[in-house]
């Protein structure tokens, strides 16, 4: 290829990245650094099922805020489906309809809320009907909540009693779980034992944004009033109190999603952090769409597949730096892209922990392969055996760390296992082949690389570039070729040249 | 303290790095479809035979396992003494020795006995890959075992000293003297501690030596001088080098020498892709000569002519 035209191809890379930047920042008001406004949280509810062939209904609970937008799937705007809502107390329902069907879809629900959305206030139940239920468990019912009654003083006590009742599984609890299989499950048992106390009461479920994470379900709790206050219980374990952080989705026990003519069907939840405004979003993306720059936005894309999209292009920056490491520096590592599959690991385990269970792993997994040296086998299975001893290793990492109550240490399952495996062999036989020293070397490079990644991939300005702007990776890649293309020196060469210097000072 | 030279410095003493020799040597004169013929040393042999260059006589070839029980013991049993190797082994890998036979089996050079079974087993981890870069499947050679020449026995430390000559379109660049030590394992690999001692290329003198690319003149097991040795069959030994050019069609290319008591040189092994050690080992860098050739191949010249002119430029 001729000079000017290689030339003028990095150019082009290039000035098609800026333009585009350039464009998004001056024209739609994009900010070229992460906003301050962190507590932003898109939520996103994935609704999975497969038709039956007949109609099909479908509906969704969804809180009511103050902001929100209805992202639906191409299917559904091709028309197959009609999407309702339906106005309730307290939030609403959206319904899917559509007369006949038999696939399997995915529907997709999305909200932005701001911080501090504005919380609903929710009357409890109140007990006034009397429920028909057979005499026998009515009168297991009443035996039940007079002795919980008996060894309990408050509302509180009540319910704390109620549960350990529940679980010591008498004759009579039994009879009532069975009972109630199919009317609410355990939760309408309770729920009726307590409007036999006459304690007022409600369900709630939501989600914690602690983290943003995908395929997230909703946390039950209960809250009943004591005193005229009002007590929250985790409903799984008993603890008391909402967590901090708790955005509450729906009140009562009806169902979050009922599905009519359809089957296997289940809603997970993604979250994400915002970075930039929740108006903002909401905005840009409606300029998007009227100028038909949609393609050019990940944040038309449904959240959960945003999720995967942001430390997708977190991969390029990974790569520009191997690159710059091995072409400018002169630093080989174990595995080409190794470092930059560890530094995304290490994103979940964070740097120390990481650093320090690779170091376990991978001595751990060395160790083991020098036992399995003696038996010579052929390549395949020798890597399929490492594979298993990787994890091996890794399980008992886990269960140590857990039965000594390490929580780093239970992030291990986050390392790549094949990616473990293939550098145990490639250390290994470099340990045989070129002594301690040069494999040791060797690792110490890889992870010296792979902490330049990650403190790359730390970077919220990084990031915040990467995911609004992702045009930038047209850059990248220009100066990647353009290294590629780089024949001078690298950096350890002029170390290690460098007797040609001290021949020239004895003349 | 960690020694620097600048990359202007090492500009102007036309040192080849890397990068450049990656992309400006190797990728433009080294075709990819070539590289088996490298690679494996059965190839190499093939072509070499085919070139008249000498090599070590092929006694025969293990392809798969069935042959281990068919083949092999009549190959071993003509022959007293033998190298095995794998066609594709890389850094000295997987090559065992047999010096003489007793009646229950081999000797190696060690003076250690070994069985037919020890030998079977040795094969059979050849075929399935053991010493072959990647894995890959490979194939077990049987050939003449080299009886090294005594020149070299002062200043290399027991195994096998070898000569590696630096080949570009034909013409010879530079060479080296490849001296195994105590750390190297016997192996004359630079990256293993071996010394490389740089050559002239006129006489086939030996230059300085190094080692871990610091200079080193005086072998520290045998504690002779490594400089001032006359390399025998100097013109010889450029000239079947200068041949591999044309048997392979690689322009730039590291041709591996033994040197044989009663045959002379011997091509061991080509490698596509040869260090850069060996400027640090001649003290002198790859560009201005690479530069001097590319200006003179134009001109169409026998290998002799071709050799006697770098033996006249460098």
């Amino acid at each position: 290829m001729k000079k000017i035209v290689f030339y003028s191809m990095i150019v082009g890379l290039i000035m098609t990245a800026l333009s585009i930047t350039i464009y998004k920042v001056t024209i739609l008001d994009f900010s070229l650094t992460p906003g301050s406004s962190k507590e932003n949280w898109s939520v996103e509810a994935k609704v999975q099922f497969k038709a039956k062939g007949g109609p099909v209904k479908v509906s969704l609970f969804v809180p009511p805020v103050y902001e929100e937008l209805v992202s639906l799937e191409e299917n559904i705007t091709r028309g197959e489906y009609t999407l309702f809502e339906e106005k309730l107390k307290y939030g609403k329902k959206v319904i899917w309809a559509a007369r006949k069907d038999d696939e399997k879809r995915t529907f997709y629900y999305r909200l932005d809320l701001f911080k501090g959305a504005p919380k609903i206030k929710e009357e409890l139940s109140t007990v006034e009907e009397d429920r028909f239920m057979p005499d026998n468990q009515k009168a297991n019912l009443k035996s039940l909540v007079a002795r919980t009654h008996r060894k309990s003083a408050d509302a509180e006590t009540f319910f704390l009693r109620l549960r350990q009742n529940l679980d010591e599984n008498s004759g009579d609890v039994k009879s009532l779980k069975k009972y109630y299989k199919d009317k609410g499950g355990i939760t309408g048992l309770i729920g009726d034992a307590l409007e036999m106390e006459k304690i007022k009461y409600h369900f709630v479920q939501g989600l914690i944004k602690e983290s943003a994470g995908k395929n997230q379900s909703l946390k039950s709790y209960i809250q009943v009033e004591s005193d005229g206050q009002l007590l929250s219980f985790d409903f799984e374990t008993g603890e008391k109190g909402l967590p901090e952080n708790f955005m509450i989705w729906k009140y009562g026990d009806d169902p979050l999603l009922e599905v009519v003519g359809g089957e296997n069907s289940k809603v997970t939840f993604t979250l994400l952090k915002e970075s930039i405004p929740v108006g903002k979003v909401a905005e840009l993306r409606y300029a998007f769409q009227k100028r038909g720059l949609a393609m050019f936005s990940l944040m038309a894309l449904p959240l959960n597949q945003q999720h995967t999209f942001r430390l997708l292009l977190m991969i390029p920056i990974g790569a520009l730096i191997m690159v710059i490491m091995r072409v400018l520096v002169g630093v080989t590592t174990s595995g080409t892209f190794m470092p930059i599959l560890f530094a995304l690991a290490f994103q979940q385990t964070s740097l120390l922990t990481g650093l320090i269970l690779f170091a376990i792993v991978i001595a751990a997994g060395i160790w083991i392969r020098s036992l399995l040296t003696k038996l010579n086998l052929l390549l395949v299975p020798r890597i399929a055996a490492c594979v298993i001893v990787v994890i091996f290793i890794m399980a008992t990492v886990s269960i140590l760390s857990h039965q000594l109550n390490i929580v780093a240490g239970q992030s291990v399952t986050f390392f790549p296992v094949i990616i473990l495996a293939w550098t145990v062999e490639r250390m290994f036989i470099h340990w045989e082949e070129s002594g301690a020293a040069a494999a040791l070397q060797k690792i110490g490079a890889s992870l010296f690389v792979t902490t330049l990644i990650y403190i790359a991939l730390q970077s919220d300005s990084i990031k915040h570039i990467m995911f609004y702007f992702p045009e930038q990776i047209l850059t990248i890649l220009a100066v990647i070729i353009l290294l590629g293309s780089y024949t001078g020196f690298r950096l350890l060469e002029l170390v290690r040249f460098s007797s040609f210097k001290e021949e020239k000072v004895n003349d | 303290m960690i020694k620097f030279i600048s990359p202007t410095e090492l500009h102007k003493l036309g040192i080849v790095g890397m990068n450049a020799r990656n992309r400006r040597f190797i990728m433009k004169n080294n075709p990819r479809h070539l590289y088996p013929l490298v690679d494996d040393k059965l190839e190499t042999k093939k072509l070499a035979k085919k070139a008249e260059i000498a090599v070590p006589e092929l006694y025969g070839v293990i392809e798969t396992v069935g042959q281990i029980k068919k083949k092999l013991h009549k190959i071993l049993d003509a022959h007293e003494e033998f190298v095995i190797k794998p066609s594709k082994g890389s850094g000295g890998n997987g090559i065992l020795v047999v010096v003489a036979k007793t009646p229950n089996g081999f000797v190696k050079p060690n003076g250690e006995e070994i069985t037919h079974k020890d030998i079977f087993l040795h094969v059979s981890n050849i075929l399935s890959g053991l010493y072959s870069l990647g894995g890959q499947l490979d194939t077990a050679m049987i050939e003449y075992r080299v009886k090294f020449s005594d020149v070299f026995s002062d200043i290399s430390y027991q195994g096998v000293p070898d000569v590696r000559v630096i080949i570009y379109k034909g013409y010879p660049v530079m060479g080296m003297l490849r001296l195994a030590t105590k750390e190297s394992d016997g192996k004359a690999n630079l990256h293993q501690g071996a010394i490389g001692a740089g050559v002239n290329i006129a006489d086939g003198v030996t230059l300085g030596g190094v080692c871990h690319n610091k200079v080193m003149n005086i072998h520290p097991d045998t504690e002779k001088t490594i400089s001032g040795i006359q390399i025998p069959y100097w013109k010889t030994i450029l000239e079947i080098s200068a041949k591999c050019q044309e048997m392979t069609g690689m322009g730039y290319i590291g041709v591996d020498i033994v040197l044989d008591k009663e045959l002379g040189p011997l091509i061991l092994e080509l490698n596509a892709r040869p260090g850069l050690g060996i400027q640090i080992a001649n003290n002198e860098g790859l560009r201005k000569r690479l530069d001097k050739i590319d200006a003179v191949v134009g001109e169409e010249r026998e290998v002799s002519e071709r050799v006697a002119w770098s033996m006249q430029n460098f």
